[in-house]
């Protein structure tokens, strides 16, 4: 009976039809139809509609997309694994600067520094995963505070790594210079990481991982070696942090060691907590949002109008809000709807993906940051 | 048995407590040993809060350094129109009225979520409190008056103490010592103390749940807002949240150190660290660091005292 | 499973043909700048030099508008007031329109400001929004040594003209589009120099930030102190962004090297951090330095008594004699400073806009970027009255003559102008 649930569990999580589970459906002609515009829209959004923006604008198109792959690493370790990582800029911080490094005092190529980022990534995260496995839980998070802010003022402040106060210049590759490509370059790198998360939690390992969540000893008993899984997990997310940061230390050509705060620790948690944990899509469209608050209060200055209409409230530049929306987001998330906006486009994605749609269907399961061995 | 380990926690903070003393007489780095002291009640005096949050609920509360910050705002806004004093209690009780608000708010209705889930919420509070600093005022510095002006009165090993600092280390000795006789001696300490492990027994004794945790929480608020009222002004004024960035991560270590459940070790914790990252900033070893050495001297205790003592210097194991 | 293979194939070729298009379609500019007319010939009458006009020479230029783009630190580890900037950046253009309608070919100036969070990497990034998305003629940089580079370099790729007070030399040297309006730290170095002599001392104790844009302010100053036979008895690197104990620390190193005077070169913060720490350790020295946000009012709101002794070189003079220099200052303020009162930030966007006019206006008519720069470099001297007179030439960009001594009064909280400009050699 256990092991029924158990396996049942994750893969319906995962938007898969199950044997013995609910009846096959198949759309009618129409139905493939409706999907297939809804489908083509977003493949203009994303795809065509960017062509005709300027250049510039292009530059933060590519930091939501990369937002996009930072959020689906840190949904790695809080999503999967179930452990909270305060410091996830050292992650994506180190892949930045090591990009850079590679590519400025190195001379190597953009793919070299890619690989090297993701590699530095991988492995800062085993060690931290082997940190995980003795010290757990809100203890953890501690340590990945402290090790977040140790990155910020002692690793980035080694003059060799970072270039000293300018920052360490990282040049575009060849091939992607302009604005225009290296977003469409991200989104093939985007498309990989989905790919490989995918693929990963489809494994037998994958679905021990969401086993583990949920019920430890049962996974155990699987056969799971529990500790290679969360080291597993934890390699597997440090290396999309890492790339995270690669690609976006080549979209600002430049990288400093004051971008990476507390602030936007705490800023890539809410925007996967808000985007929805263990829901991919839910997790890049809140990645996406983060990223272009900034850039939609400039557009629709609807907000700024009405914000004017507080007395005494000052204008709220793009830097603050996106300080501010977040933890009052952060808080209607937690406390109203626990599965952030992944939930509430669940019904959406179930339908897209060739499913009846359901309004009803938010998942089996209540979405929770839990604590595994808590 | 628990005695005993009592008496053992006890037996090594003495012991670390006094190694580093003589170590750091030894290697002629006396001043930091009277600036890690003066330093360090600032931390202790936020671990007591921290402390004080996570007996009664086991919550990290990310929170603890904003309520010093909004005091400390309070308490700069209104400082120049109205008497010190006055000033005070007003900042007091605006960092009180925070406290029962996001008891009430974010507290509540996470009540029986994963303390993980609370982490990050308390991490949200902390976040929109230091925005809403910067949107409705500046982001720049602005000096605060102390309580107690008298910068020279004494001299310790060469290094000058004003009358507001010891104001901080007297205040902090003497709330660490009044809580810890307050949640051992007293009815209500035990009550809260007993509602975080058994809320249903609690309830059926007659004493509201809720109604405590509104307590503990203004309590806590208010150990924050005394903190900042009284450290800051020492220390390079009112940014948007100082006490957050700056002392948050220390306090925390404070809080660990001396053991989660102690609030003696919180204050002790709290000298320690403050110690300890005065030593890294002046040490002629530590200067090849780059960076900040005391940043990543404090996040090195913290590792140690997780992996090889848990518990913390004088708290309860298991 | 299968239909998702199907759309995922889907996707990945629109992907690489997109890629492909990108190529071609490049700037699509559909929402661009206005084009003055005259598009990119040459610059009309005036001086011809080394800068050549190209595409976006006049983009920002329009019969009735000219744009400016200014950045500054207002949040991050070293930040000036918001406010100050938001009327401040203004006030001058606004006395012009008001006083003298027909200046500058008719046109209004519109000034764009930008915070730049005190990160160089944020400064790139705001300097390109306030070009291509706000369409700024020129750049400013209101602060902050590694930004003001930055933010250069970016400017220097783009052609765009970029001016600030002087700052370092070390990466400003090569930006072919950077002017310095003031004297440079590696300038002010050898009148710091002159100044202790002058004064008795001989024990001078240097600290400065630890990032590579202070590196050649600080071996000027060594080297002048060496050569007016001055003894440095510490020289020291503090971190960028020091926290109060380690202000203490650097406090202990000067007060046991026994240093008279202390050359500071941080930022404003790390200037408060050690003067508080040595006023609260009985250790009383005057410190000197050249700079432009540790001449500020604000650092005395803040850091009186412990920055009693503080002199400052600075750009602009402080507001105790500006009313002789220039008069309309503190009566712009009254017309339209919306109820902020006038200040010394003001003061140096005021100097800044002012030289600024003086060259769009010696530029003529037909104002273009590359024009703008050839004036410039043409050896024409501008005096605006507040700043000292600046002179470029083609290969001279950092064009400073002199700069004020400013001098703390911890009684009115004020810096008082101890000296106006005082020439620098050479």
């Amino acid at each position: 009976m256990a092991v029924e649930t158990a396996s049942r569990g994750p893969a319906a999580e995962t938007g898969e039809t199950v044997e013995g589970g609910e009846p096959s459906f198949r759309p009618s002609p129409i139905g493939w139809l409706a999907r297939g515009i809804v489908w083509a829209a977003i493949a203009w959004l994303v795809l065509i509609f960017p062509l005709g923006r300027e250049a510039f604008e292009l530059q933060r198109y590519s930091e939501a997309v990369i937002f996009g792959i930072i959020g689906l690493s840190l949904n790695v370790l809080l999503g999967y694994v179930g452990q909270i990582s305060l410091g996830h800029q050292a992650f994506v911080g180190i892949g930045a600067f090591t990009s850079a490094y590679i590519v400025t005092e190195q001379n190597l190529s953009f793919w070299v520094g890619v690989a090297a980022a993701v590699a530095v990534g991988g492995l800062q995260a085993l060690v931290l995963g082997g940190v995980s496995l003795r010290i757990t839980g809100l203890y953890f998070a501690l340590v990945t505070l402290a090790y977040g802010l140790v990155a910020e003022k002692n690793i980035f402040q080694i003059q060799e790594l970072t270039g000293g106060g300018l920052g360490q210049p990282a040049p575009k590759p060849k091939g992607f210079e302009s604005d225009f490509r290296y977003y469409y370059l991200c989104l093939v790198f985007l498309a990989i990481v989905l790919w490989v998360d995918w693929r990963m939690m489809r494994t037998k390992s994958g679905r021990a991982l969401l086993a583990l969540r949920e019920n430890p000893r049962v996974a155990s008993t699987f056969g799971v070696n529990v500790r290679l899984l969360t080291l597993f997990a934890f390699v597997v997310s440090g290396a999309f942090a890492g790339l995270g940061g690669a690609l976006l230390a080549h979209n600002d050509t430049r990288v400093s060691p004051e971008t990476w705060s507390f602030n936007l620790a705490l800023i890539f948690v809410i925007m996967t907590v808000v985007g929805g944990l263990r829901s991919r899509a839910g997790v890049v469209i809140g990645s996406a949002f983060f990223a272009l608050i900034g850039y939609l209060l400039d557009k629709f200055t609807i907000l700024q109008d009405g914000l004017n209409a507080i007395p005494g409230a000052p204008d709220l530049s793009p830097e603050i809000a996106r300080l501010v929306i977040g933890p009052v987001l952060l808080l209607l998330t937690l406390t109203l709807t626990p599965g952030g906006i992944g939930q509430q486009i669940r019904p959406i994605v179930r339908w897209l993906t060739g499913h009846r749609f359901d309004l009803k269907d938010r998942g089996l399961k209540e979405v929770q940051i839990s604590d595994v061995r808590a | 048995m628990d005695r005993l380990r009592e008496r053992q926690g006890q037996v090594i903070t003495a012991a670390v407590i006094t190694l580093l003393v003589l170590v750091l007489l030894a290697t002629g780095e006396k001043e930091s040993l009277v600036i890690g002291v003066i330093t360090g009640s600032a931390y202790g005096f936020l671990a007591l809060g921290l402390v004080l949050i996570y007996k009664s609920s086991g919550v990290f509360n990310f929170a603890q350094g904003e309520f010093g910050t909004v005091a400390v705002y309070t308490l700069y806004l209104l400082h120049f129109d109205v008497p010190y004093g006055f000033a005070l209690l007003g900042a007091l009780g605006v960092a009180v009225l925070m406290g029962v608000v996001v008891e009430r708010l974010v507290v509540r209705p996470l009540f029986d979520a994963p303390r993980v889930t609370l982490l990050v919420a308390t991490a949200g509070v902390a976040l929109l409190s230091i925005a809403v600093q910067i949107w409705f005022g500046e982001a720049t510095a602005r000096p605060v008056g102390r309580a107690l002006p008298t910068l020279d009165r004494f001299t310790v090993l060469g290094v000058q103490i004003s009358d507001q600092r010891l104001l901080l280390l007297g205040a902090l000795a003497i709330l660490a010592g009044l809580l810890a006789w307050f949640f051992n001696k007293t009815n209500l300490g035990l009550a809260i103390l007993g509602s975080s492990q058994e809320p249903t027994a609690t309830e059926l004794m007659g004493i509201s749940v809720k109604r405590l945790s509104t307590i503990v929480w203004a309590l806590a608020a208010l150990l924050g807002g005394l903190a900042g009222v009284l450290a800051v002004p020492e220390t390079g004024g009112f940014a948007p949240g100082v006490l957050t960035v700056a002392f948050l991560i220390p306090a925390f270590t404070a809080a660990v150190l001396g053991g989660m459940t102690s609030l003696p070790g919180a204050f002790l914790g709290g000298v320690i660290v403050g110690v300890v990252e005065a030593v890294a900033t002046s040490a002629p070893i530590f200067e090849d660091i780059p960076g900040s050495p005391g940043t990543l001297l404090v996040f090195v205790v913290l590792l140690i005292v997780l992996v090889a003592r848990p518990q913390g210097l004088l708290g309860k194991a298991g | 499973m299968s239909q998702r293979a199907r759309v995922a194939i889907l996707l990945l070729v629109v992907a690489l043909v997109g890629t492909a298009c990108g190529q071609k379609t490049g700037v699509a500019g559909t929402g661009g700048e206005v084009v003055a007319g005259g598009g990119g010939g040459g610059g009309g009458g005036t001086a011809s030099g080394r800068h050549e006009p190209d595409d976006n020479d006049t983009s920002g230029v329009s019969d009735s508008e000219i744009v400016i783009g200014v950045h500054a630190p207002v949040t991050g580890a070293s930040p000036l007031p918001q406010r100050t900037f938001d009327i401040g950046k203004d006030i001058y253009w606004q006395l012009l329109a008001a006083n003298e309608p027909d200046a500058l070919g008719g046109r209004r100036v519109r000034v764009v400001f930008r915070d730049d969070e005190f990160n160089p990497n944020r400064a790139v990034e705001v300097c390109r929004e306030m070009v291509e998305s706000e369409g700024a003629f020129i750049l400013v940089g209101g602060g902050g040594a590694d930004q003001i580079t930055a933010c250069a370099e970016y400017a220097a790729e783009n052609g765009v003209p970029y001016f600030s007070a002087g700052v370092n030399e070390a990466g400003l040297e090569e930006a072919s589009t950077y002017f310095a309006l003031s004297l440079t730290y590696a300038q002010q170095a050898p009148l710091i120099a002159q100044r202790i002599k002058d004064e008795g001392f001989e024990k001078v104790g240097v600290a400065v930030a630890d990032t590579p844009s202070f590196q050649d302010g600080h071996d000027a100053f060594v080297d002048a102190a060496e050569e007016a036979g001055l003894d440095i008895v510490a020289d020291d690197t503090i971190n960028k962004t020091a926290s109060e104990a380690e202000a203490l620390a650097e406090v202990q190193k000067l007060k046991d090297a026994d240093a008279e005077v202390v050359f500071i070169l941080t930022s404003p913060l790390v200037y408060l951090g050690i003067a508080g720490g040595a006023r609260n350790q009985n250790y009383d020295p005057v410190f000197i330095g050249p700079g432009i946000t540790s001449g500020l009012n604000q650092v005395l709101t803040f850091g009186c008594p412990g920055v009693a002794k503080g002199r400052f070189f600075s750009p602009f003079p402080e507001l105790d004699v500006i009313d002789e220099l220039d008069p309309d200052y503190v009566a712009a303020y009254e017309q339209f400073g919306q109820g902020e009162p006038a200040d010394d930030i003001g003061l140096a966007l005021w100097g800044l806009n002012k030289t600024i006019r003086l060259m769009f206006e010696a530029t003529g008519d037909e104002l273009g970027r590359a024009a703008l720069m050839n004036t410039i470099e043409g050896g024409e001297v501008f005096d605006s009255g507040v700043f000292a007179p600046v002179e470029f030439s083609d290969g001279e960009r950092f064009g400073g003559t002199a700069a004020h001594l400013l001098k703390a009064d911890c009684d009115t909280k004020l810096y008082s102008t101890e000296e106006q400009f005082v020439q620098a050699e050479g």
